[in-house]
């Protein structure tokens, strides 16, 4: 259910954006189908499937407009994202909104547009379902309902996406979803030259946990340690579980030293939480954690685990409990 | 086409859901899947009721609808592969 609040709360509509884990990835079948039969059964020349990032819109997928992204400033799909109901421009021209936008006056020349936003699950507007035409043109109900079940569809096939890609114990992207986020993080760090840290960290002891209280105790120990970590990390931060009861985390736009407040935040959360479980009883757990930034010699995900990995070694050799951080090179 | 979908969740596999998927391995779908593809089978018949209403042909909304069911189809089965392989790595 969404709320008004939802509406206007741009940086959390930005978290639940990048938790769909979806800007900037390649082409895929199911978004390319869609848009072609939205332009085939409305009969417009132009469709796209819009994700709405902080400063630029990003076509997902798109027919008769040929470009990967425009400023936001200029979009139509910033204003669909404010409201609850599909936005629809019977004429560019005469709306002060749009009249001037380069879009209308330019390539790809739009005239009419009509747009549903892509709603999450939790009920943010990460984007908007598009039908454009470069004339004037009513929407009817028909073509409006047409185009909010296709909006569902998108929004199904998202939300598919980002399941596949989460752990269902803890919550935490999986291996591959956290490698996949990395990946991109690596790019943008150093297409921007960004400061970015990753953090891998392991529960101490927890062969004795499970062998001492039983597997069960031990997922809930997990599950908890995972939930210790939402509240403790930033809405931007990226969270993976890559092992048994290993997790790392990405720490976008975070220097080192950064780094090292965050990761000793969690680590004294976790040993001074005391895990309840469910038969009444707790338990007391610690972690150790390792920290490397992503330094010029990292050149994939791999070697950067690595390199995190050894970090969280030397912290289990030092007797645990504690963190380790890279040597930056 | 049918358009009606049982809410049951009594759908186990990929190639028992409505409408059904061209080809489709029968592969369980996971009670963590469950209520998200329940979700799409009602989109899917809200989709086919309102191309129907729209006066479209029952061949172009077979057509149409065809497309998405097997696109889905192809995604769940790699969505559960690799829930299945992450379920194997630990």
């Amino acid at each position: 259910m969404m709320n008004d609040a939802q509406l206007r709360d741009d940086d959390a509509r930005i978290a639940a954006l990048r938790r769909l884990d979806v800007l900037d990835t390649a082409v895929e079948k199911p978004f390319e189908k869609i848009v072609t039969l939205v332009r085939t059964v409305l009969a417009v020349p132009i469709a796209t499937v819009t994700l709405v990032d902080r400063d630029r819109q990003w076509f997902k997928a798109q027919r008769g407009f040929d470009v990967v992204e425009t400023p936001r400033s200029i979009s139509f799909c910033t204003h669909t994202i404010q409201q609850r109901d599909a936005l629809i421009v019977e004429d560019a021209d005469l709306d002060p909104r749009f009249a001037d936008s380069p879009l209308v006056v330019g390539p790809p020349h739009i005239r009419s547009y009509a747009g549903v936003p892509l709603r999450t699950p939790e009920g943010y507007n990460v984007g908007a379902l598009c039908a454009m035409d470069t004339r004037v043109r009513r929407f009817s109900p028909a073509d409006i309902a047409i185009l909010s079940n296709f909006a569902n569809i998108v929004c199904d096939e998202l939300e598919l996406r980002m399941i596949a890609q989460v752990d269902h114990l803890t919550g935490a992207l999986t291996r591959r979803g956290f490698v996949e986020q990395a990946e991109r993080e690596i790019a943008r760090s150093r297409h921007g030259d960004r400061p970015t840290a990753l953090v891998m960290l392991d529960v101490d002891h927890f062969k004795s946990i499970n062998d001492t209280h039983g597997h069960v105790t031990g997922d809930q120990v997990l599950h908890q340690i995972a939930k210790l970590a939402g509240v403790t990390l930033r809405p931007m931060d990226v969270f993976g579980r890559i092992g048994g009861e290993e997790f790392a985390i990405l720490l976008p736009e975070t220097t080192v030293t950064d780094a090292v407040i965050l990761a000793e935040r969690l680590r004294c959360a976790i040993a001074d939480h005391p895990m309840r479980l469910s038969n009444g009883g707790t338990v007391h757990v610690t972690a150790s954690f390792g920290i490397a930034a992503l330094a010029k010699r990292v050149s994939s995900v791999p070697a950067w685990l690595e390199s995190a990995d050894a970090m969280l070694y030397a912290a289990k050799s030092s007797g645990r409990n504690c963190t380790r951080v890279a040597e930056a090179a | 086409m049918r358009s009606s979908i049982a809410l049951q969740g009594t759908y186990v596999r990929i190639n028992e859901l409505h409408p059904t998927p061209t080809k489709a391995e029968p592969l369980e779908i996971p009670a963590e899947l469950l209520d998200s593809v329940v979700r799409h089978q009602n989109h899917l018949a809200a989709l086919i009721d309102s191309l129907r209403d729209a006066g479209l042909d029952e061949q172009t909304v077979e057509a149409s609808v065809r497309t998405l069911v097997d696109s889905y189809a192809d995604e769940l089965t790699v969505a559960i592969r690799g829930m299945m392989k992450g379920t194997d790595d630990e």
